[in-house]
Protein backbone atom coordinates (compact mmCIF):
# COMPACT_ATOMS: atom_id res chain seq x y z
CA UNK A 1 0.00 0.00 0.00
CA UNK A 2 0.90 3.80 -0.49
CA UNK A 3 3.28 5.42 1.95
CA UNK A 4 1.55 8.38 0.94
CA UNK A 5 -0.40 9.99 4.19
CA UNK A 6 -3.44 11.89 3.83
CA UNK A 7 -2.95 13.07 0.45
CA UNK A 8 -7.50 12.34 -0.22
CA UNK A 9 -9.81 15.05 -0.38
CA UNK A 10 -12.15 13.60 2.03
CA UNK A 11 -8.92 12.92 4.72
CA UNK A 12 -10.17 15.41 7.38
CA UNK A 13 -8.32 14.90 10.56
CA UNK A 14 -4.55 13.75 11.34
CA UNK A 15 -3.30 13.05 14.46
CA UNK A 16 -1.73 10.15 16.70
CA UNK A 17 -1.36 7.67 19.38
CA UNK A 18 1.70 6.07 20.50
CA UNK A 19 3.92 5.64 17.31
CA UNK A 20 0.48 5.50 14.89
CA UNK A 21 -0.31 8.30 12.71
CA UNK A 22 -4.31 8.41 12.42
CA UNK A 23 -6.25 9.86 9.53
CA UNK A 24 -9.76 9.90 9.53
CA UNK A 25 -11.84 10.98 6.30
CA UNK A 26 -15.26 11.91 5.72
CA UNK A 27 -16.58 8.46 5.59
CA UNK A 28 -15.76 7.66 8.62
CA UNK A 29 -12.84 5.12 7.42
CA UNK A 30 -10.14 5.74 9.66
CA UNK A 31 -6.30 4.66 8.03
CA UNK A 32 -2.66 4.27 10.15
CA UNK A 33 0.72 4.59 9.58
CA UNK A 34 3.36 3.27 11.52
CA UNK A 35 6.08 5.56 12.13
CA UNK A 36 9.69 3.77 12.66
CA UNK A 37 12.48 5.80 13.86
CA UNK A 38 12.19 8.44 11.13
CA UNK A 39 10.00 6.56 8.68
CA UNK A 40 6.56 6.33 8.20
CA UNK A 41 5.35 2.54 6.43
CA UNK A 42 2.32 2.43 4.46
CA UNK A 43 -1.23 2.68 5.36
CA UNK A 44 -3.68 0.12 6.73
CA UNK A 45 -7.15 0.08 7.83
CA UNK A 46 -8.27 0.62 10.84
CA UNK A 47 -10.45 -2.25 12.10
CA UNK A 48 -13.73 -1.75 13.94
CA UNK A 49 -15.95 1.39 14.70
CA UNK A 50 -16.16 4.17 12.32
CA UNK A 51 -14.97 7.54 13.91
CA UNK A 52 -15.38 11.25 13.16
CA UNK A 53 -17.27 11.44 10.13
CA UNK A 54 -20.48 13.05 10.81
CA UNK A 55 -20.97 16.55 9.47
CA UNK A 56 -21.18 18.38 13.25
CA UNK A 57 -18.09 16.59 14.08
CA UNK A 58 -15.83 19.80 15.02
CA UNK A 59 -12.26 18.91 16.87
CA UNK A 60 -10.27 15.22 16.54
CA UNK A 61 -7.75 15.04 19.25
CA UNK A 62 -6.16 11.73 21.34
CA UNK A 63 -5.42 11.37 25.01
CA UNK A 64 -3.68 7.96 26.10
CA UNK A 65 -5.54 5.34 23.70
CA UNK A 66 -8.12 7.15 23.66
CA UNK A 67 -9.56 8.82 20.30
CA UNK A 68 -11.61 11.96 21.39
CA UNK A 69 -14.31 13.89 19.08
CA UNK A 70 -15.73 17.03 19.72
CA UNK A 71 -18.66 17.82 17.83
CA UNK A 72 -20.45 21.84 17.13
CA UNK A 73 -22.54 21.53 20.08
CA UNK A 74 -20.14 20.72 22.26
CA UNK A 75 -21.11 17.16 23.07
CA UNK A 76 -17.95 14.82 23.40
CA UNK A 77 -17.39 11.20 22.18
CA UNK A 78 -14.73 9.20 22.76
CA UNK A 79 -13.27 5.73 21.48
CA UNK A 80 -10.88 2.94 22.59
CA UNK A 81 -8.18 2.29 20.19
CA UNK A 82 -6.67 -0.86 20.55
CA UNK A 83 -4.22 -1.40 18.04
CA UNK A 84 -5.45 -1.42 14.66
CA UNK A 85 -8.83 -1.52 15.89
CA UNK A 86 -11.43 1.36 16.83
CA UNK A 87 -13.72 0.68 20.04
CA UNK A 88 -17.23 1.80 19.60
CA UNK A 89 -18.53 5.27 20.15
CA UNK A 90 -19.29 6.49 23.72
CA UNK A 91 -20.03 9.91 24.74
CA UNK A 92 -18.20 11.52 27.88
CA UNK A 93 -20.06 12.29 30.81
CA UNK A 94 -19.72 15.59 32.69
CA UNK A 95 -19.14 19.23 30.72
CA UNK A 96 -19.79 20.11 27.56
CA UNK A 97 -16.54 21.18 25.83
CA UNK A 98 -15.12 23.79 22.55
CA UNK A 99 -18.25 24.51 21.43
CA UNK A 100 -18.19 28.24 21.21
CA UNK A 101 -17.89 29.57 17.53
CA UNK A 102 -14.98 31.38 18.58
CA UNK A 103 -13.36 27.78 19.74
CA UNK A 104 -10.33 27.96 17.49
CA UNK A 105 -7.81 25.08 18.45
CA UNK A 106 -8.51 21.66 20.20
CA UNK A 107 -5.49 19.80 21.74
CA UNK A 108 -4.39 17.86 24.82
CA UNK A 109 -1.43 17.82 27.43
CA UNK A 110 -1.72 15.07 29.60
CA UNK A 111 -5.84 14.39 30.72
CA UNK A 112 -6.29 17.87 29.92
CA UNK A 113 -8.52 18.72 27.06
CA UNK A 114 -7.40 22.52 25.86
CA UNK A 115 -9.64 24.57 24.23
CA UNK A 116 -8.00 27.43 22.71
CA UNK A 117 -9.76 30.52 21.49
CA UNK A 118 -9.77 32.83 18.75
CA UNK A 119 -8.70 35.65 20.86
CA UNK A 120 -5.78 33.55 22.29
CA UNK A 121 -7.91 32.22 25.73
CA UNK A 122 -6.73 29.24 26.70
CA UNK A 123 -9.32 26.96 28.62
CA UNK A 124 -9.08 23.57 30.24
CA UNK A 125 -11.16 20.23 31.18
CA UNK A 126 -10.16 17.80 32.94
CA UNK A 127 -10.84 14.21 31.67
CA UNK A 128 -10.99 11.28 33.84
CA UNK A 129 -12.47 8.36 32.94
CA UNK A 130 -15.46 8.89 30.68
CA UNK A 131 -15.73 12.31 32.26
CA UNK A 132 -15.25 15.26 30.93
CA UNK A 133 -14.57 17.85 33.88
CA UNK A 134 -15.68 21.20 34.81
CA UNK A 135 -13.90 24.39 32.26
CA UNK A 136 -11.40 26.27 33.63
CA UNK A 137 -9.47 29.27 32.24
CA UNK A 138 -5.75 28.81 32.42
CA UNK A 139 -3.54 31.68 33.63
CA UNK A 140 -0.75 33.10 32.21
CA UNK A 141 -0.11 33.81 28.13
CA UNK A 142 -2.80 33.71 25.84
CA UNK A 143 -1.71 31.52 22.94
CA UNK A 144 -2.12 31.22 19.42
CA UNK A 145 -4.40 34.44 18.84
CA UNK A 146 -3.10 35.92 15.66
CA UNK A 147 -4.11 35.53 12.60
CA UNK A 148 -0.86 33.87 10.72
CA UNK A 149 -0.90 31.49 13.41
CA UNK A 150 -1.96 27.79 11.59
CA UNK A 151 -1.60 24.62 13.23
CA UNK A 152 -1.29 24.15 17.20
CA UNK A 153 0.13 20.91 18.48
CA UNK A 154 1.76 19.60 21.45
CA UNK A 155 4.41 17.52 22.80
CA UNK A 156 4.92 16.59 26.89
CA UNK A 157 3.38 19.81 28.18
CA UNK A 158 4.36 22.05 25.37
CA UNK A 159 2.10 23.80 23.32
CA UNK A 160 3.57 24.43 20.11
CA UNK A 161 2.07 26.97 17.46
CA UNK A 162 3.16 27.33 13.85
CA UNK A 163 2.60 30.42 11.97
CA UNK A 164 1.92 30.99 8.19
CA UNK A 165 5.78 31.58 7.19
CA UNK A 166 6.86 28.69 9.66
CA UNK A 167 8.04 30.41 12.40
CA UNK A 168 7.32 27.99 15.30
CA UNK A 169 6.17 29.39 18.96
CA UNK A 170 6.04 27.81 22.44
CA UNK A 171 4.65 27.58 25.77
CA UNK A 172 5.18 25.40 28.40
CA UNK A 173 1.93 24.63 30.27
CA UNK A 174 2.55 23.82 33.87
CA UNK A 175 -1.02 22.88 36.09
CA UNK A 176 -3.49 25.71 35.19
CA UNK A 177 -1.06 28.24 33.74
CA UNK A 178 0.35 29.06 30.32
CA UNK A 179 3.87 30.36 30.07
CA UNK A 180 4.94 33.09 28.45
CA UNK A 181 5.56 32.64 24.57
CA UNK A 182 9.42 31.30 23.42
CA UNK A 183 10.18 31.07 19.91
CA UNK A 184 11.56 27.61 19.01
CA UNK A 185 15.32 27.82 17.45
CA UNK A 186 15.93 25.67 14.13
CA UNK A 187 13.91 24.61 11.72
CA UNK A 188 10.78 26.44 10.50
CA UNK A 189 7.71 24.22 9.83
CA UNK A 190 4.43 23.77 7.96
CA UNK A 191 5.20 27.47 5.86
CA UNK A 192 4.19 26.14 2.84
CA UNK A 193 0.65 26.71 1.28
CA UNK A 194 0.54 23.14 0.43
CA UNK A 195 0.70 21.88 4.06
CA UNK A 196 -2.03 20.52 5.33
CA UNK A 197 -2.04 18.82 8.49
CA UNK A 198 0.66 19.11 11.88
CA UNK A 199 0.76 15.98 13.85
CA UNK A 200 2.96 15.16 16.91
CA UNK A 201 3.77 11.33 17.38
CA UNK A 202 6.33 11.35 20.36
CA UNK A 203 8.94 13.76 19.89
CA UNK A 204 8.81 14.13 16.13
CA UNK A 205 7.01 17.08 14.61
CA UNK A 206 5.30 15.92 11.38
CA UNK A 207 4.15 18.26 8.15
CA UNK A 208 2.04 16.19 5.43
CA UNK A 209 1.34 17.91 2.45
CA UNK A 210 -1.30 17.88 -0.01
CA UNK A 211 0.13 15.30 -2.56
CA UNK A 212 0.83 13.06 0.41
CA UNK A 213 4.51 13.79 0.82
CA UNK A 214 4.98 14.27 4.86
CA UNK A 215 8.23 15.84 6.70
CA UNK A 216 9.24 15.88 10.22
CA UNK A 217 11.83 16.86 12.53
CA UNK A 218 12.96 16.33 15.92
CA UNK A 219 11.91 18.69 18.69
CA UNK A 220 14.15 18.61 21.67
CA UNK A 221 13.91 21.31 24.47
CA UNK A 222 13.42 24.49 22.05
CA UNK A 223 14.60 23.82 19.44
CA UNK A 224 13.89 21.92 15.98
CA UNK A 225 15.90 19.09 14.35
CA UNK A 226 17.08 19.46 10.72
CA UNK A 227 13.41 18.36 8.12
CA UNK A 228 13.60 14.56 6.67
CA UNK A 229 11.70 13.25 4.28
CA UNK A 230 8.81 10.80 6.26
CA UNK A 231 8.03 9.10 3.51
CA UNK A 232 10.17 9.13 0.28
CA UNK A 233 8.93 7.97 -2.58
CA UNK A 234 11.51 5.14 -3.40
CA UNK A 235 12.91 3.34 -0.24
CA UNK A 236 16.08 0.70 0.18
CA UNK A 237 14.80 -2.49 1.58
CA UNK A 238 17.43 -3.43 4.29
CA UNK A 239 18.06 -6.72 5.67
CA UNK A 240 20.60 -6.48 8.95
CA UNK A 241 22.75 -9.53 9.60
CA UNK A 242 24.05 -9.75 12.63
CA UNK A 243 27.33 -11.40 13.42
CA UNK A 244 28.85 -8.96 16.37
CA UNK A 245 26.81 -6.17 17.32
CA UNK A 246 28.85 -2.77 16.38
CA UNK A 247 30.19 -0.32 19.22
CA UNK A 248 27.60 2.05 17.68
CA UNK A 249 24.18 1.18 18.12
CA UNK A 250 22.82 -0.26 14.45
CA UNK A 251 19.66 1.14 15.25
CA UNK A 252 21.82 4.76 15.72
CA UNK A 253 23.35 4.34 11.87
CA UNK A 254 19.56 3.40 10.11
CA UNK A 255 18.61 5.97 11.59
CA UNK A 256 21.32 8.47 10.26
CA UNK A 257 21.31 6.25 7.01
CA UNK A 258 17.49 7.61 6.73
CA UNK A 259 18.21 10.97 7.73
CA UNK A 260 20.84 11.47 4.84
CA UNK A 261 18.78 9.09 2.28
CA UNK A 262 15.98 11.03 3.01
CA UNK A 263 17.93 13.99 1.27
CA UNK A 264 17.52 12.20 -1.76
CA UNK A 265 13.86 11.03 -1.09
CA UNK A 266 14.81 7.35 -0.42
CA UNK A 267 13.62 5.61 2.96
CA UNK A 268 15.12 3.03 4.67
CA UNK A 269 13.41 -0.11 5.34
CA UNK A 270 14.51 -2.62 7.61
CA UNK A 271 13.14 -5.83 6.38
CA UNK A 272 14.50 -8.29 8.34
CA UNK A 273 16.88 -8.56 11.17
CA UNK A 274 18.71 -11.56 11.75
CA UNK A 275 20.78 -12.30 15.19
CA UNK A 276 23.68 -14.46 14.15
CA UNK A 277 25.80 -14.03 17.42
CA UNK A 278 25.22 -17.16 18.92
CA UNK A 279 27.85 -19.27 19.97
CA UNK A 280 26.78 -21.98 17.30
CA UNK A 281 27.53 -20.28 14.67
CA UNK A 282 30.08 -19.78 12.01
CA UNK A 283 32.44 -17.66 14.39
CA UNK A 284 35.14 -17.55 10.98
CA UNK A 285 32.86 -15.22 9.46
CA UNK A 286 32.76 -12.78 11.92
CA UNK A 287 36.91 -11.75 11.74
CA UNK A 288 36.12 -11.61 8.13
CA UNK A 289 38.89 -12.32 5.16
CA UNK A 290 38.09 -9.18 2.62
CA UNK A 291 39.93 -8.22 -0.67
CA UNK A 292 42.25 -4.73 0.48
CA UNK A 293 40.83 -1.84 -0.76
CA UNK A 294 37.52 -3.74 -1.79
CA UNK A 295 37.30 -3.86 -5.62
CA UNK A 296 33.74 -3.72 -6.70
CA UNK A 297 33.20 -7.41 -7.72
CA UNK A 298 36.53 -8.79 -5.74
CA UNK A 299 35.63 -11.58 -2.90
CA UNK A 300 37.65 -13.46 -0.70
CA UNK A 301 35.63 -17.05 0.05
CA UNK A 302 35.06 -15.81 3.01
CA UNK A 303 33.11 -12.93 1.47
CA UNK A 304 30.98 -15.97 -0.66
CA UNK A 305 30.30 -17.46 2.07
CA UNK A 306 29.16 -14.70 4.24
CA UNK A 307 26.46 -13.64 1.25
CA UNK A 308 25.12 -17.08 1.12
CA UNK A 309 23.67 -15.91 4.57
CA UNK A 310 20.86 -14.75 2.08
CA UNK A 311 17.74 -16.46 3.81
CA UNK A 312 14.91 -13.65 3.19
CA UNK A 313 17.27 -11.03 1.15
CA UNK A 314 15.38 -10.39 -2.21
CA UNK A 315 16.63 -10.02 -5.24
CA UNK A 316 16.19 -6.35 -5.29
CA UNK A 317 16.97 -5.76 -1.76
CA UNK A 318 20.11 -4.87 0.27
CA UNK A 319 21.85 -6.63 2.75
CA UNK A 320 24.10 -5.06 5.95
CA UNK A 321 26.10 -7.82 7.44
CA UNK A 322 27.63 -6.77 11.02
CA UNK A 323 30.82 -8.86 11.53
CA UNK A 324 33.02 -7.60 14.39
CA UNK A 325 36.63 -6.93 11.77
CA UNK A 326 37.46 -7.59 8.35
CA UNK A 327 41.26 -8.24 7.62
CA UNK A 328 42.36 -5.91 6.34
CA UNK A 329 41.14 -3.81 8.80
CA UNK A 330 38.46 -1.59 7.11
CA UNK A 331 35.11 0.10 9.03
CA UNK A 332 33.06 -1.50 6.37
CA UNK A 333 33.47 -3.28 2.97
CA UNK A 334 31.13 -2.44 0.02
CA UNK A 335 31.90 -5.72 -2.50
CA UNK A 336 29.18 -7.96 -2.64
CA UNK A 337 28.65 -11.05 -5.21
CA UNK A 338 26.73 -9.70 -8.11
CA UNK A 339 23.51 -11.63 -7.28
CA UNK A 340 23.45 -10.29 -3.58
CA UNK A 341 23.66 -6.83 -3.05
CA UNK A 342 25.21 -5.70 0.24
CA UNK A 343 28.14 -4.55 2.72
CA UNK A 344 29.97 -5.90 5.45
CA UNK A 345 29.78 -3.41 8.42
CA UNK A 346 32.44 -3.72 11.01
CA UNK A 347 32.52 -3.26 14.99
CA UNK A 348 34.68 0.05 14.77
CA UNK A 349 32.23 1.48 12.42
CA UNK A 350 31.18 5.21 12.66
CA UNK A 351 27.22 6.60 12.95
CA UNK A 352 27.93 7.21 9.25
CA UNK A 353 29.83 4.15 7.82
CA UNK A 354 26.63 1.68 6.79
CA UNK A 355 25.27 4.51 5.10
CA UNK A 356 28.45 5.39 3.09
CA UNK A 357 29.12 1.56 2.31
CA UNK A 358 25.18 1.07 0.77
CA UNK A 359 26.03 4.42 -1.08
CA UNK A 360 29.13 2.54 -2.67
CA UNK A 361 26.59 -0.72 -3.27
CA UNK A 362 24.27 1.86 -4.86
CA UNK A 363 26.68 2.87 -7.21
CA UNK A 364 28.81 6.07 -5.65
CA UNK A 365 32.75 6.45 -5.45
CA UNK A 366 34.42 8.44 -3.09
CA UNK A 367 34.16 12.33 -4.14
CA UNK A 368 36.87 14.25 -6.14
CA UNK A 369 38.35 16.92 -4.86
CA UNK A 370 39.69 15.35 -1.49
CA UNK A 371 43.36 14.45 -2.96
CA UNK A 372 45.35 17.97 -3.99
CA UNK A 373 48.83 18.11 -4.86
CA UNK A 374 49.21 14.54 -2.96
CA UNK A 375 53.10 13.09 -3.36
CA UNK A 376 52.92 10.14 -6.38
CA UNK A 377 53.88 7.83 -3.88
CA UNK A 378 50.07 8.40 -1.82
CA UNK A 379 47.98 9.33 -4.58
CA UNK A 380 44.93 9.62 -2.31
CA UNK A 381 46.52 11.61 0.89
CA UNK A 382 43.21 12.96 1.97
CA UNK A 383 44.88 16.62 1.78
CA UNK A 384 41.53 18.12 1.07
CA UNK A 385 38.89 16.62 2.72
CA UNK A 386 35.06 17.23 2.30
CA UNK A 387 33.16 15.84 5.87
CA UNK A 388 30.28 17.64 4.42
CA UNK A 389 29.82 14.94 2.21
CA UNK A 390 28.91 10.92 2.98
CA UNK A 391 30.65 9.49 0.04
CA UNK A 392 34.03 10.99 1.55
CA UNK A 393 36.96 9.17 1.23
CA UNK A 394 38.60 10.52 4.04
CA UNK A 395 36.32 9.55 7.18
CA UNK A 396 32.80 9.63 8.05
CA UNK A 397 33.66 9.73 11.31
CA UNK A 398 34.80 13.24 11.11
CA UNK A 399 31.54 14.32 9.72
CA UNK A 400 29.76 16.93 11.44
CA UNK A 401 25.77 17.65 11.27
CA UNK A 402 24.01 15.11 8.39
CA UNK A 403 26.34 15.25 5.09
CA UNK A 404 24.87 15.64 1.75
CA UNK A 405 24.71 14.09 -1.10
CA UNK A 406 25.50 15.93 -4.62
CA UNK A 407 22.46 15.90 -7.40
CA UNK A 408 24.77 13.46 -9.83
CA UNK A 409 25.02 11.12 -6.44
CA UNK A 410 21.24 11.54 -5.69
CA UNK A 411 20.48 10.76 -9.61
CA UNK A 412 22.78 7.82 -9.44
CA UNK A 413 21.60 6.31 -6.42
CA UNK A 414 17.64 7.03 -7.37
CA UNK A 415 18.22 4.85 -10.84
CA UNK A 416 19.76 2.24 -9.08
CA UNK A 417 17.82 -1.15 -9.22
CA UNK A 418 17.99 -1.14 -5.34
CA UNK A 419 16.14 1.80 -4.66
CA UNK A 420 12.38 1.28 -5.36
CA UNK A 421 8.91 2.32 -5.52
CA UNK A 422 7.77 2.46 -1.83
CA UNK B 1 59.84 16.37 5.37
CA UNK B 2 59.04 14.01 9.30
CA UNK B 3 56.03 12.22 9.19
CA UNK B 4 53.51 13.18 11.39
CA UNK B 5 51.23 11.26 13.86
CA UNK B 6 48.47 13.44 12.18
CA UNK B 7 49.64 12.29 8.74
CA UNK B 8 49.63 8.30 9.89
CA UNK B 9 46.09 9.17 11.15
CA UNK B 10 44.80 10.47 8.07
CA UNK B 11 45.88 7.52 6.51
CA UNK B 12 44.23 5.00 8.91
CA UNK B 13 41.43 7.01 10.32
CA UNK B 14 38.88 6.50 6.59
CA UNK B 15 36.46 3.55 5.96
CA UNK B 16 38.50 1.88 4.15
CA UNK B 17 41.98 2.45 4.45
CA UNK B 18 44.42 1.80 1.63
CA UNK B 19 47.48 -0.24 4.02
CA UNK B 20 49.62 -0.47 0.73
CA UNK B 21 49.45 3.51 0.13
CA UNK B 22 49.70 3.72 3.56
CA UNK B 23 53.25 1.96 4.01
CA UNK B 24 54.45 4.45 1.44
CA UNK B 25 54.50 6.88 4.24
CA UNK B 26 57.95 5.11 5.49
CA UNK B 27 59.69 3.53 8.04
CA UNK B 28 59.37 6.64 10.26
CA UNK B 29 54.95 5.39 10.51
CA UNK B 30 56.11 2.51 12.91
CA UNK B 31 57.02 5.17 16.20
CA UNK B 32 53.50 6.49 15.73
CA UNK B 33 51.89 2.97 15.55
CA UNK B 34 53.10 2.10 19.13
CA UNK B 35 50.86 5.27 20.33
CA UNK B 36 48.26 4.43 18.52
CA UNK B 37 48.15 1.08 19.29
CA UNK B 38 48.22 1.99 23.22
CA UNK B 39 45.40 4.69 22.54
CA UNK B 40 41.74 4.66 23.36
CA UNK B 41 40.51 4.82 19.82
CA UNK B 42 39.72 1.01 19.40
CA UNK B 43 39.33 1.07 15.72
CA UNK B 44 42.86 3.32 15.39
CA UNK B 45 44.68 0.50 17.32
CA UNK B 46 43.23 -2.12 15.15
CA UNK B 47 44.13 -0.26 12.18
CA UNK B 48 47.72 0.68 13.51
CA UNK B 49 48.11 -2.93 14.28
CA UNK B 50 47.47 -3.98 10.75
CA UNK B 51 49.63 -1.00 9.05
CA UNK B 52 52.34 -2.39 11.75
CA UNK B 53 52.27 -6.28 10.00
CA UNK B 54 52.09 -4.96 6.44
CA UNK B 55 55.01 -2.71 6.66
CA UNK B 56 56.87 -6.23 7.60
CA UNK B 57 59.79 -4.26 9.31
CA UNK B 58 61.88 -5.60 11.95
CA UNK B 59 59.78 -3.14 14.29
CA UNK B 60 56.92 -4.69 13.51
CA UNK B 61 56.67 -7.79 15.43
CA UNK B 62 57.33 -6.06 18.69
CA UNK B 63 54.40 -3.43 17.85
CA UNK B 64 52.07 -6.72 16.92
CA UNK B 65 52.97 -8.50 20.65
CA UNK B 66 51.80 -5.21 21.86
CA UNK B 67 48.79 -5.55 19.41
CA UNK B 68 48.68 -9.07 20.17
CA UNK B 69 48.17 -8.08 23.91
CA UNK B 70 45.32 -5.71 24.16
CA UNK B 71 42.21 -6.18 26.12
CA UNK B 72 39.96 -5.92 22.88
CA UNK B 73 39.69 -8.67 20.73
CA UNK B 74 39.40 -6.42 17.66
CA UNK B 75 43.09 -5.36 18.03
CA UNK B 76 44.22 -8.60 18.30
CA UNK B 77 42.36 -10.09 15.59
CA UNK B 78 43.85 -7.11 13.57
CA UNK B 79 47.61 -8.15 14.77
CA UNK B 80 46.84 -12.18 14.65
CA UNK B 81 45.42 -10.98 11.22
CA UNK B 82 48.44 -9.08 9.69
CA UNK B 83 51.29 -11.23 11.00
CA UNK B 84 50.59 -13.19 8.02
CA UNK B 85 52.13 -10.56 6.18
CA UNK B 86 55.54 -11.31 8.37
CA UNK B 87 58.59 -13.02 7.18
CA UNK B 88 60.11 -13.13 10.52
CA UNK B 89 57.07 -14.56 12.56
CA UNK B 90 58.57 -15.46 15.80
CA UNK B 91 57.73 -18.60 17.74
CA UNK B 92 56.46 -16.35 21.11
CA UNK B 93 54.09 -14.02 18.60
CA UNK B 94 52.73 -17.15 16.78
CA UNK B 95 52.22 -18.90 20.51
CA UNK B 96 50.03 -15.54 21.53
CA UNK B 97 48.08 -16.38 18.82
CA UNK B 98 47.45 -19.44 19.52
CA UNK B 99 46.82 -19.32 22.77
CA UNK B 100 43.91 -16.46 23.11
CA UNK B 101 41.03 -17.03 24.16
CA UNK B 102 39.06 -15.53 21.43
CA UNK B 103 38.45 -17.80 18.32
CA UNK B 104 39.05 -15.13 15.78
CA UNK B 105 42.31 -14.47 16.68
CA UNK B 106 43.57 -18.20 16.80
CA UNK B 107 42.11 -18.27 13.37
CA UNK B 108 44.13 -15.62 11.95
CA UNK B 109 46.92 -17.27 14.10
CA UNK B 110 46.62 -20.51 12.58
CA UNK B 111 46.44 -18.29 9.16
CA UNK B 112 49.62 -16.63 9.49
CA UNK B 113 50.95 -20.00 9.18
CA UNK B 114 49.95 -21.20 6.30
CA UNK B 115 52.81 -19.90 3.88
CA UNK B 116 55.72 -20.59 6.53
CA UNK B 117 55.99 -21.00 10.32
CA UNK B 118 58.53 -20.25 13.08
CA UNK B 119 60.56 -23.42 14.55
CA UNK B 120 58.79 -25.05 17.63
CA UNK B 121 55.05 -23.97 16.69
CA UNK B 122 54.04 -27.57 15.86
CA UNK B 123 52.97 -28.37 18.78
CA UNK B 124 50.68 -25.79 19.49
CA UNK B 125 48.94 -26.00 16.11
CA UNK B 126 48.33 -29.99 16.34
CA UNK B 127 46.65 -28.96 20.27
CA UNK B 128 44.43 -26.50 18.06
CA UNK B 129 44.24 -29.62 15.57
CA UNK B 130 42.96 -32.25 18.85
CA UNK B 131 41.18 -29.87 21.54
CA UNK B 132 39.83 -26.61 19.98
CA UNK B 133 36.39 -26.21 21.31
CA UNK B 134 35.96 -24.65 17.52
CA UNK B 135 35.49 -27.59 15.26
CA UNK B 136 36.45 -25.03 11.85
CA UNK B 137 40.07 -24.04 13.68
CA UNK B 138 40.57 -27.73 14.55
CA UNK B 139 40.20 -28.58 10.31
CA UNK B 140 42.13 -25.45 9.66
CA UNK B 141 44.61 -26.67 12.47
CA UNK B 142 44.53 -30.12 10.43
CA UNK B 143 45.51 -28.52 6.99
CA UNK B 144 48.29 -26.53 8.72
CA UNK B 145 49.77 -29.68 10.42
CA UNK B 146 49.85 -31.61 6.85
CA UNK B 147 51.30 -28.82 5.71
CA UNK B 148 54.02 -28.54 8.07
CA UNK B 149 54.73 -31.99 7.52
ZN1 LIG C 1 34.17 4.35 0.83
Amino acid sequence: MSNRIAFNPQDRFVVSIGNTLIVTTRTGDTFGHDITGHTADGAFHFTGAKAAFNTVDRFVTTMGTKLIVTTQNGDVFGHEMAGRDIGVPFKFAGSKAAFNAVDRFVVTVGNTLIVITQNGDVFGHDVSGHTIGVPFKFDGSKAAFNAVDRFVVTIGNKLIVTTQNGDVFGHDVSGRTIGPPFKFTGSRMAFNPEDRFVVTVGNTMIVTTQSGAAFGADVTGRDIGPIFRLNPDLSIRLHLKVWTNPTIPIQTMITRMQDVYGTAGIGVVVASRQDLTGANIHTALRDLDVVPTCPAGQLTGEQIQLFNNRDNVGEFDVVAHFVRSTSPVLNGCASHPDNVFGAAITQIASVWTMAHEIGHVLGLRHIAGENTNCPSSIPNCCSTPNFSRLMTGCSTSNIVGTPVFAQSEIDTIRSSSRTRPS
Amino acid sequence: MPVTLQDVVRQLDRDEPDYEQAAQLGPEVLAHLRQLIQGSNIGLAAKAACLAGTMNADESVPLLELAARHPDPVVRVAAAASAKNLTNMTTSLATIFLDDVDPGVRKWGLRSLEVTHPEGIETKVEKIMNDDPDSGLREQARKVVERMQ
